[in-house]
């Protein structure tokens, strides 16, 4: 075999095999992690502008300081981990990357086009959301191995309010796949052709975004870090690529549930703007990525202008508030279909 | 299809492998938060399984429930405690025992019982559910609406007070 031929296999391989392209590319891992430097960039600049700052600058400040947190990923990359000589080593190393894993897996399960999809599965909703319950596990582990008080009772919080969310995460899910008889992403966003998830169940729609900005300690729920209370939750004795992965997963969840959202309520790639395919089979899929942005950014701006919650306040929000949505939305689509059918 | 079979054979010795030594740690690991993390491996080596006999609806409510879900609040109630458990000498006995027996009344019933994978959608389960097996699903209604009475009224408690 030829070097040509070599090279020309790997590209075909890399670019145009879904199952490889997904998972590396789009909506994988080169996407996440330039979506990472420029919402949190983002967010501080939205943050700062709120409150009469000018937020990051000194790093080409011509474009806003927008290469800053390119600067501050080289240095969470090279600076030296400490790990305390008092914590569980295992759990302490092991916890932030199987995290930032846990959170990423389901984004590579997400279909980029109709066409072009990583995973081809009836049940691909299903597989998105089971793998999205793992992540918890480790926030717990983290929090338990740093052997700090501090971070303890951040875990403690996480768990709670992960046991006030994730049955609405699942029921609000649920009732959209009801109204269109399918647990196929794929299947649900061609059926959204002619009518959009959140004009079809608005009930289940507002669950899941509630549901989405909790779990991904967004403000107003930003409870399990809360600076100003316990330093910075599960987090606190890390530093380094060690932090870096677990700041990133927080993110990396609430892109892989913004693009869920942008896929069952927002229409997905619909309506689909097919010249793009002559790029690439997976552009299209920029439709579902600038909505999920959209869905991104209204997350960051709630930051500037809402308080944190309490603890309790939340887990009530998730109990007395979103369970009683997600069990409307449910209802809701059984009239929808009793009526429509 | 060799190679197929090549594929599954390596998946499931894999899944195997991880099931059987995390199932050995769970219950020997002195660490509980350590047990319940192996759980999970042990809950996610059952899932692959299940998956690969044909039920992946099955598998998928096993890795959500079983191992999210459950091992989440496992490891919460633990973490919360942090009240060492002291384990009986004579428990490890027992808990040989049940082992055994379990293994073999479980050998002896699917000695009987073969389980070919039947291609059903959620429709026709779901009408399954509502039609046949109408009155098993109206108990295990009662049942988990009793338990949410109980959780309720368990919590309410602090606020009556």
């Amino acid at each position: 075999m030829q070097v040509s031929e070599i090279i020309s296999w790997l590209i075909n391989l890399l670019f145009y095999k879904p199952e490889v392209f997904c998972p590396i590319f789009y909506p994988g891992l080169v996407t996440i992690l330039a979506l990472l430097i420029f919402i949190i960039w983002l967010e501080r600049k939205i943050a700062a502008k709120v409150q009469l700052r000018y937020g990051p600058l000194y790093v080409t400040r011509k474009a806003g300081g927008i290469l800053q947190l390119l600067a501050d990923l080289l240095r969470y990359m090279f600076q030296e981990p400490i790990i305390p000589k008092t914590v569980d080593k295992i759990a302490f190393i092991a916890g932030p990357v199987l995290l930032f894993a846990t959170a990423y897996v389901p984004a590579a399960l997400l279909p980029a086009t109709a066409e072009f999809t990583g995973l081809r599965s009836e049940l691909s909703l299903l597989a998105v959301l089971a793998l999205l319950t793992l992540a918890p596990i480790f926030d717990i582990i983290i929090g338990w191995g740093s052997n700090n008080k501090f971070s303890l009772i951040g875990s403690m919080r996480e768990g709670y309010i992960v046991m006030s969310y994730e049955i609405p995460m699942f029921l609000s899910t649920l009732a959209i796949a009801m109204v269109y008889g399918s647990l196929n992403i794929v299947e649900i966003v061609e059926m959204q052709s002619r009518c959009w998830g959140i004009l079809l169940n608005p009930i289940a729609a507002a669950t899941f975004l509630l549901v989405a900005l909790i779990s991904t300690a967004r403000f107003p729920f930003e409870i399990a870090e809360a600076e100003t209370e316990i330093v910075m939750g599960p987090y606190t004795e890390y530093s380094g690529i060690l932090y870096g992965l677990l700041m990133g997963a927080s993110y990396v969840k609430f892109y892989v549930l913004s693009m869920l959202f942008a896929l069952l309520f927002l229409g997905g790639w619909h309506p689909s703007i097919t010249w793009l395919e002559k790029i690439h089979p997976a552009a299209p899929g920029l439709v579902v990525f600038i909505k999920a942005l959209i869905i991104m950014v209204f997350g960051i701006f709630l930051r500037a202008v809402y308080p944190r919650f309490r603890v309790d306040q939340a887990i009530r929000v998730g109990w007395h508030l979103l369970f009683m949505l997600s069990m409307l939305s449910i209802a809701y689509s059984l009239a929808v279909i009793w009526l429509v059918g | 299809m060799f190679q197929a079979n090549i594929v599954e054979g390596l998946i499931f010795t894999l899944a195997a492998a991880l099931t059987i030594a995390s199932a050995a740690l769970v219950v020997s690991a002195k660490s509980l938060v350590y047990s319940a993390f192996f759980l999970a491996l042990v809950g996610a080596g059952n899932a692959v399984f299940m998956a690969m006999l044909g039920f992946p609806v099955i598998s998928l409510f096993q890795l959500s429930v079983y191992v999210g879900a459950a091992v989440t609040f496992i490891l919460f109630s633990i973490t919360m405690f942090r009240k060492p458990v002291r384990i009986e000498p004579t428990a490890g006995i027992l808990a040989l025992d049940a082992a055994v027996l379990a293994t073999a009344g479980l050998l002896y019933a699917f000695q009987s019982v073969t389980g070919t994978p039947v291609s059903v959608g959620f429709k026709e389960i779901s009408s399954l559910l509502i039609g046949k097996y109408r009155f098993a699903l109206i108990i295990a209604s009662l049942a988990l609406v009793t338990t949410l009475i109980e959780a309720i009224t368990l919590a309410m408690r602090g606020e009556m007070k």
